[in-house]
């Protein structure tokens, strides 16, 4: 089952078909259509209608292996499909015992990405309700119908519980779980969480779509215990190599790439890419090792957004940086080597910004433009990260 | 007041950056997540803002309160002027 998120661009659904071998499409798009792919298309609202017009026309589920095909976010534009079993996507999920009454989940994820389905598969395994407002729906909105509902479990990214804090809706919710996930939660979210619900349990999350969920921490600091690699949490190990990359080995991991290539070594262990810094007796989140910036839980690489920047009439240099921010964790960042010209600096800035939109996702255009006389370069001609003149 | 009337300034410019449309009155009351700017947009202003005030009030502090309305907003900002040396200092 291959499961396609609705941002999904038109140019990458048809090789994620053909990369998961699909025969029947189920959806709810009511224009869809692709000649190309010998499909047999179902509309979602049929299907509904069917079962509703025949009770007892659906059969009941026999055992079957289902491999869930869940594409990556991926920072290069081509998503990778990661297949999982039931059994690695719910590893970490304890359904052996019943959840307190009281525990009712908000659904502020996606349901096909990787965090949207913990969620699902949490609630539903445990046996606690799931709020779930339309797909469509805002975070405010969503927010009004988890207060609405009596919601007390939210999993969310670090940017959207900053959101959250600031939405005057959410004054009403009443929470006694709060999960993050999807990006570096630093120990200023957690300290402002902490002080808005100080009953909430706060549980932190290190996850990807490749590893499954790794770990979680629980006690309310950033990053992760150092002592953790010599007394590993349960299901999982952890190891940091010499260019502090984080590697772990989650026990009972069978998920796969679909595309073939490995995705664990001979150990066993997975190099997440996240790199790691040892600060007393703990080793702390600082960044993905290929240098992505993750801007709310959507990573972009800089050498997209020069490249972006560089077809940009004028542009002779571009230098693209991460930024750390308080509101989304990180923000794009763009000194630029421009020739002359009489328009002012916010024009000037305009044009450039407008000029990316048209070809970036809203979250990869430079959230500030420096414009510079050079940029130093190193001896292979490309512009240096560490450092930008100006 | 000047400090209030930057923030405005920049906020305006942030949304024309963004193609975004900003309420058209901007009261202490407005709720800043309905004034249309979205969270990229806030990161954009708070950059903005130091870039040009020269402090950053979210992370000056460890006990970071999220703003819900603008007058929050400039609240945070003039609070964190008054704590700063000469150059900072917003009137």
């Amino acid at each position: 089952m291959l499961l396609l998120p609705a941002e999904m661009t038109e140019e990458d659904i048809p090789r994620l078909l053909e990369l998961g071998d699909a025969t029947v499409l189920l959806t709810d798009d009511a224009a869809w259509r692709d000649a190309r792919n010998p499909l047999e298309i179902l509309r979602a609202r049929e299907v509904a209608d069917l079962l509703r017009a025949t009770p007892g026309a659906a059969v009941p589920p026999g055992p079957t292996a289902t491999e869930w095909l869940i594409p990556t976010s991926g920072t290069t534009g081509k998503p990778k499909v990661v297949a999982h079993s039931f059994r690695s996507l719910t590893r970490t999920i304890r359904s052996d015992r019943v959840a307190p009454e009281d525990l009712v989940w908000g659904l502020a994820y996606g349901i096909t990405r990787f965090a949207g389905l913990q969620v699902l598969l949490q609630s539903q395994l445990s046996g606690s309700p799931l709020i779930v407002p339309p797909a469509d729906a805002d975070l405010t909105s969503r927010v009004d119908a988890f207060v609405s509902l009596g919601c007390t479990a939210l999993s969310a990214t670090p940017t959207m519980w900053r959101q959250i804090l600031m939405t005057p809706a959410s004054a009403a919710l009443d929470l006694i779980q709060i999960t993050l996930g999807g990006e570096i939660a630093d120990d200023a979210i957690l300290r402002a969480l902490a002080r808005r619900w100080p009953r909430a349990r706060i549980t932190h999350i290190y996850a990807s779509t490749e590893a499954g969920v790794g770990f979680s921490v629980k006690d309310g600091r950033a990053g992760f215990p150092a002592a953790w690699l010599d007394h590993s949490p349960v299901g999982v190990q952890l190891a940091v190599d010499s260019r502090s990359a984080l590697h772990i080995r989650p026990v009972d991991a069978d998920q796969r790439r679909v595309d073939g290539s490995a995705l664990f070594d001979e150990r066993g262990f997975l190099d997440t890419g996240d790199l790691v810094r040892r600060e007393g007796d703990r080793f702390l989140f600082v960044g993905r090792e290929n240098g992505a910036i993750n801007v709310g839980g959507s990573k972009i690489q800089p050498e997209q957004v020069e490249q972006a920047l560089l077809e940009c009439p004028g542009v002779h240099l571009a230098l693209v940086r991460g930024r750390p921010s308080p509101i989304t964790g990180m923000v794009v960042e763009a000194y630029i080597v421009q020739e002359a010209s009489l328009a002012t600096d916010l024009a000037r800035r305009k044009t450039i910004a407008d000029f990316c939109r048209q070809r970036l996702p809203a979250y990869a255009v430079p959230t500030l433009i420096r414009f510079v006389d050079h940029i130093e370069l190193n001896q292979a001609g490309k512009a240096l990260r560490t450092s930008a003149a100006g | 007041m000047q400090l209030e009337d930057r923030i405005k300034a920049l906020m305006r410019e942030c949304a024309a950056m963004a193609g975004a449309t900003l309420s058209e009155t901007i009261t202490d009351d407005l709720v800043l997540l309905d004034s249309g700017l979205d969270s990229l947009g806030f990161a954009t202003l708070v950059v903005s803002l130091e870039e040009e005030l020269g402090f950053d009030p979210f992370t000056m502090s460890d006990e970071i309160v999220y703003p819900t309305t603008f007058g929050e907003f400039v609240a945070i900002y003039r609070e964190a002027s008054v704590s700063l040396p000469e150059r900072g200092k917003a009137s």
